[in-house]
């Protein structure tokens, strides 16, 4: 079994040439003089360095029998259909279009739903206001009913807003932004179209007067007559709160 | 589609222009048949000697010097300029030895009617009995070898490369040349060492 040392030393032998030799490491050099079996490796390697080389000078540096003329050939392609290339920008244009017309069918709903929560936030506090007592206040489902309740066109009674009227929410086209007057956003929620009437009334406008005439005075002017006094005359009071009674 | 094939036969001249290399390349990738030609006869020797040192069959060697030449006139546009242009084309063909080689499956036929020694043969027998010897001896010893080590023998030995373009033209380390030439010149010791020494 070979040394460690001989190892090493093996593999600066077979990497040196023989005219760099002296370049070997010191411990190579000592070792070699000491080691016998490295000094025989160290011929083999020598002489078989010398047959490759003199192999390496019997190679011919050309062919035996001359060289050949080297013939490049290349490929002249010839286009023999040019309609390829006229398609190629029509296909281009198809594509373009195509490519439009489902962007503009996919913005559409888009928008709408954009604009839903804005007027949800606007129609909340009027429900609110409105709500019934004893029942949640819807706000909350605002939102989610604005996208269900959409117009359907086949339903006379519920208008549609006018398309000039979306809101544009593409910066492409940039068209001058629209907003609607409030009574027509809210005539664009078609089931909420009656409760939000009656709360624009009932915020906007108080309930009016009945239209039954009050005149008790002119009952007291004139007390002595024949003819009934009518029951919307008389008044009464409805509470006893309200008559100032203490309950 | 109809293709056209189109040949043009490389002009090799006697004397051709002394011109620098990179003005070549770039004539050749303009389309200059000439240019090809000069960097053909510069270069065809060194990498035939490559392709022989590995596949061992003049004929083979030159038809795969030729389709190295080709290959390296379609892809000069690929050729960076960072290692010298016969370290590019050695490469090229060296791989394309390896590949003859791994495809043969069996080692390469010597050929016997080499004019070896320029033409000494005729001269002297005894010295040209002798050189085939040797030539059998070491071309047997060198096909032993497996091809990525015959390889590093040949760019070492026969074409005097060093660890740096053999780096180059293996696409590896320095390191890993030394060690690749390590192991392979071990093994050609020993091949030698049965071939030779029974001889000796």
């Amino acid at each position: 079994m070979k040394r460690l040392l001989c190892r090493w030393a093996e593999y600066y032998l077979a990497l040196c040439e023989d005219d760099i030799e002296h370049g070997l490491p010191g411990w190579v050099r000592r070792h070699l003089q000491a080691c016998p079996h490295c000094q025989a490796e160290r011929q083999n390697y020598r002489r078989a360095r010398e047959a490759v080389r003199r192999y390496a000078g019997l190679l011919p540096d050309s062919p035996p029998t001359g060289w050949r003329p080297l013939l490049v050939s290349r490929e002249v392609k010839q286009r023999t259909f040019p309609l390829q290339l006229a398609l190629a920008p029509a296909a281009a244009v198809v594509v373009v279009t195509l490519g439009f017309v489902l962007w503009q069918s996919v913005s559409a709903p888009v928008d709408e739903a954009n604009t839903s929560p804005q007027m949800a936030q606007s129609v909340t506090p009027l429900r609110l206001e409105n709500a019934p007592p004893g029942k949640k206040p819807s706000a909350p489902s605002a939102t989610p009913s604005a996208k269900t309740d959409k117009p359907k066109r086949g339903q006379s009674e519920q208008p549609t807003l006018p398309v000039q009227n979306k809101p544009a929410s593409s910066p492409r086209h940039a068209p001058p932004v629209y907003h609607p007057p409030r009574h027509i956003v809210i005539a664009a929620q078609p089931k909420q179209e009656n409760t939000l009437s009656v709360d624009t009334r009932t915020v906007a406008e108080p309930s009016p007067e009945p239209d039954v005439p009050v005149q008790p005075v002119l009952v007291e002017a004139h007390p002595v007559t024949s003819a009934p006094v009518p029951e919307g005359y008389v008044i009464e009071a409805a509470h006893p709160a309200t008559a100032g009674a203490v309950e | 589609m109809n293709a056209q094939v189109w040949e043009w036969r490389v002009a090799t001249g006697e004397h051709p222009r002394q011109e620098g290399e990179q003005q070549l390349i770039e004539r050749c990738r303009a389309g200059d048949m000439e240019a090809f030609g000069t960097l053909w006869q510069q270069h065809r020797s060194a990498v035939f000697r490559s392709i022989l040192g590995i596949v061992g069959n003049p004929q083979d060697a030159e038809d795969l010097t030729q389709d190295a030449f080709l290959r390296a006139y379609r892809a000069l546009n690929s050729f960076r300029g960072e290692a010298q242009l016969r370290t590019w084309l050695i490469r090229i063909g060296v791989h394309l030895a390896i590949d003859h080689v791994k495809r043969k499956k069996a080692h390469p036929e010597v050929s016997l009617d080499w004019d070896v020694g320029g033409g000494l043969a005729d001269v002297d027998p005894h010295a040209a009995a002798e050189r085939n010897e040797l030539r059998e001896t070491v071309r047997k010893a060198i096909d032993a070898l497996p091809p990525h080590h015959r390889v590093v023998i040949v760019l070492r030995d026969i074409e005097g490369m060093d660890y740096s373009e053999m780096a180059q033209a293996l696409g590896c380390s320095v390191g890993s040349v030394k060690l690749r030439l390590f192991r392979a010149r071990r093994l050609l010791k020993q091949r030698l060492e049965v071939l030779l020494g029974g001889s000796q």
